[in-house]
């Protein structure tokens, strides 16, 4: 009787310090708050250190095997396993908050960006704080979701669902601006001369890697330091003349029918290198300089930059993070309605944008508003020549190599065939089921029937669009085509070693391009919209689950989604896991 | 009829390195052939394709490039430029095939061209081999031994005749047929021969077949002291 009242004793207090830990830990980041409003970056290493220790005890309270046993109970088991996870994951966070704000306060004495770079360990320990953050944030952001708010109690139901909108929000902002950190301060690592030229997609016109180059610029970095050397509309790159493409694949040449000599066209391939060293070829070949390294960017990626740097006029148009998307995806071309004037616009925005961030005049907290708010599917893709610095790339993910191992991922992009600009209206649903098992490939493995489906959406509307964006260039073939009816080439990469069974589009047997891509099978849809038409697209896939060793194949499906202006709503489903046979 | 054919589909295979095709912004310009039925072929299934951005009235034709054991098919493009369904009996072995057609530079809108696609009808097949030593230095004179297993998907590939090569620095030393067993295994030991210090390869090879559709290889490494 003792034993069990001393237990019960022992919990409550357990429970007491975990409440009152994460209470002093609310407080805390109340007062951190603050000290960000104030842009007072010693007060918010001192704030994170508090809310950090605060954290700290409550999480060590919850992972008290007794308190743990107390979250089985019915009634307030669920208020304990929330707090545990506000507590253990939120300990994460604060630390790794901590650890990047210390190392933001040393780059920014020692000048980074304005000073030649001294020692490049402190750049490496913010981008490692950065990612190890990330990944924080993106756990807490998931478990909190598996949290059913309507089941807590003692007040717990409002502020876990106050936490999981406002941890959203800082996931969807976190998982924006890791990977341009990552990639910024690769670049800004670099000991010696580096030319990098950055590729600014226009995500209305779609490509593999996101979209038609329509503006570039030309940045060389150096020991920590950075100045634009040439911007351009896409126009420039197209008088230089075309590129020699001797060393693209001679196997993808002819997938997407496009002319790769062609610098609008170089990106039909998800594969980014390959659109990377055909833009660095290209460069060479007309301008004699080497490029060490390739950033693309997008609407997206440029809305976000567009807050680290504040609004910009030109031509009397004024752009901010508010607006940016907009008007370089559909306002500008009503607007300049002169292509030539719509190029120098674009350059210019490119210019200014550029100037003001080699120069340093950034502000974090408008960067990291825009990122928060960017609800694009896009996203900073680098590539290097130098393979030490290109595998840093593909370790943050952010290199767009497709992955040649074996595995349950595919990939779906979009190639506008029409040669418009209507893809700031082209929507995806992306759904990936692995199913039944038991079922050999005609590849030679032991598989499993899986399904990828595509929805796709024109939502142009009939009438209204400027001429420009409704264009149709490509040939006629008698098909009805009315204002805001697009072409597209639609390609799901299956996995490695997986063959199609059947394809079908609105349920119906269709016909698809084939070919090899990165060791994938892909499947060309070239689909047809009529503005407001949705379609259907299924390819019904027997995929491996053992490898090339006969050796079972590991991992959960995964769809890498598309580099689109409108984000692609994906999913995954499975039947479970196959046993080899 | 068809062996006119054939010799024009081969004629046309052989110009492709100088016939570019139809390509220019934006992409999905040049003529095209697609499939409906994409993978799982049996041979002798039939197969359907489709010829697509091509001129109307144009007649287009598609034939297996390495037979002459099935018919080509012909089609009328239709004013969609597309030629509607054809479809083609696979040939009734299984292998590695090219299904061709060749469209004129009228039909193309540009340079001619020739539209070819590699199909493989029947299964493929994987091996899983290594090679051991009764002992690690030429002066024992060693026995190799190479042994593994031959699978397509869940099933053995069983009873069926293979090929060994031991090769050094590129070059052949020695080759040797064997059959798999019941279970799809292999093994082999290479006798009779004298080895010098350095790294062979073992590759075995599980011709293509009736049943399997490709010729399948797989290579072993071990390093003689």
């Amino acid at each position: 009787m003792v034993a069990l009242l001393l237990f019960v004793v022992y919990v409550i207090i357990r429970i007491a310090v975990m409440v009152s830990s994460l209470q002093a830990t609310m407080s805390d980041v109340e007062a951190l708050q603050k000290a960000a409003e104030k842009k007072d970056l010693a007060a918010i290493s001192v704030g994170l250190g508090k809310a950090a220790d605060s954290i700290s005890a409550a999480a060590s309270a919850a992972k008290d095997p007794l308190v743990q046993l107390v979250s089985f109970l019915p009634i307030i088991g669920n208020d304990i396993k929330a707090a545990s996870i506000v507590s253990s994951d939120g300990r994460l966070v604060l630390l790794g908050a901590q650890e990047v704000s210390n190392t933001a306060n040393q780059l920014l004495k020692a000048g980074v960006g304005k000073q030649p770079l001294k020692d490049t360990t402190l750049i490496a320990s913010f981008r490692d704080g950065m990612g190890a953050m990330n990944d924080a944030v993106q756990k807490l952001n998931t478990d909190l979701h598996g949290i059913d708010a309507t089941s807590l109690h003692f007040g717990l139901d409002s502020k876990i669902a106050s936490a999981q909108t406002s941890v959203s929000g800082l996931a969807n902002a976190s998982s924006k601006i890791t990977p341009l950190v990552q990639v910024a301060t690769v670049v800004l690592e670099q000991p010696d001369k580096k030319r990098w030229f950055v590729s600014i997609q226009n995500l209305s016109e779609a490509r593999a890697t996101g979209g038609i180059t329509g503006a570039y610029a030309i940045l060389i970095a150096e020991n920590g330091k950075v100045k634009l050397e040439e911007y351009g509309s896409d126009k420039t790159l197209l008088k230089m003349g075309s590129i020699n493409y001797k060393n693209y694949p001679a196997e993808l040449r002819d997938l997407w029918g496009v002319n790769l000599s062609d610098w609008r066209d170089i990106n039909a391939s998800a594969h980014a290198p390959y659109a990377a060293k055909m833009l660095a070829d290209g460069w060479q070949q007309h301008r004699g300089q080497k490029i060490d390294g390739v950033l693309f960017v997008g609407q997206g990626v440029v809305s976000e930059l567009s807050g680290a740097v504040g609004a910009i006029t030109v031509r009397g148009v004024t752009v901010d993070p508010n607006n940016v998307v907009d008007f370089l995806s559909k306002d500008i071309y009503a607007k300049f309605t002169n292509v030539q004037a719509k190029d120098a616009v674009v350059g210019e925005l490119a210019k200014e944008m550029f100037t003001k961030l080699v120069a340093g005049k950034v502000n974090a907290g408008g960067f990291m508003k825009a990122a928060a708010n960017d609800k694009t599917g896009d996203r900073i893709i680098a590539w290097s020549a130098d393979s030490k610095v290109q595998q840093k790339f593909t370790t943050y993910k952010t290199s767009g190599e497709i992955s040649e191992q074996f595995g349950p991922n595919v990939l779906v992009t979009v190639n506008n065939a029409g040669g418009n600009k209507l893809d700031a209206y082209t929507k995806l649903k992306i759904n990936y089921l692995t199913g039944v098992c038991n079922v050999d490939t005609f590849t030679g493995y032991q598989g499993r029937r899986s399904r990828v489906t595509v929805e796709i959406s024109n939502t142009a509307p009939k009438s209204g669009l400027p001429a420009y964006v409704v264009a149709r260039l490509d040939d006629f073939f008698g098909e009805a085509r009315p204002k805001g009816s697009n072409r597209e080439l639609v390609t799901v990469y299956g996995p490695v070693g997986s063959e199609a069974d059947t394809v079908t589009v609105n349920g119906e047997p269709d016909f698809v391009s084939t070919g090899m891509d990165r060791n994938r099978p892909v499947w060309i849809f070239d689909i047809s919209l009529l503005p407001g038409e949705t379609k259907t697209l299924v390819v019904n896939i027997v995929e491996p689950i053992s490898d090339a060793n006969q050796e079972k194949v590991l991992g959960s499906p995964t769809v890498v989604p598309p580099v689109m202006l409108n984000a692609p709503e994906i999913s995954t489903s499975s039947i479970g896991e196959c046993s080899l046979q | 009829m068809k062996k006119t054919l054939l010799a024009i589909v081969a004629a046309a295979i052989l110009v492709v390195p100088m016939s570019a095709p139809a390509l220019a912004y934006p992409a999905g310009q040049a003529p095209v052939i697609a499939f409906s039925t994409v993978g799982r072929i049996v041979p002798g299934d039939n197969v359907s394709v489709q010829i697509s951005r091509v001129k109307k009235n144009c007649v287009v034709s598609v034939a297996w490039a390495e037979t002459d054991s099935v018919d080509p098919v012909t089609k009328t493009i239709k004013a969609t430029g597309k030629s509607g369904v054809i479809t083609i009996a696979t040939p009734d072995s299984a292998g590695t095939y090219t299904l061709t057609s060749s469209i004129s530079g009228t039909c193309a809108g540009g340079d001619p061209v020739v539209l070819s696609k590699s199909v493989v009808v029947g299964k493929l097949a994987s091996i899983v081999g290594k090679i051991t030593t009764s002992s690690a230095f030429v002066s024992k004179n060693p026995t190799l031994t190479v042994s593994g297993t031959i699978k397509s998907g869940s099933l053995a590939v069983a009873n069926k005749s293979i090929i060994i090569r031991l090769k050094k620095g590129g070059e052949v030393v020695k080759t040797q047929n064997s059959t798999t067993n019941g279970s799809g295994a292999f093994s082999v030991s290479l006798t009779g021969t004298s080895y010098t210090a350095g790294l062979y390869t073992a590759e075995v090879e599980l011709p293509s077949g009736s049943i399997y559709g490709q010729t399948v290889k797989a290579t072993a490494a071990l390093n003689l002291r």
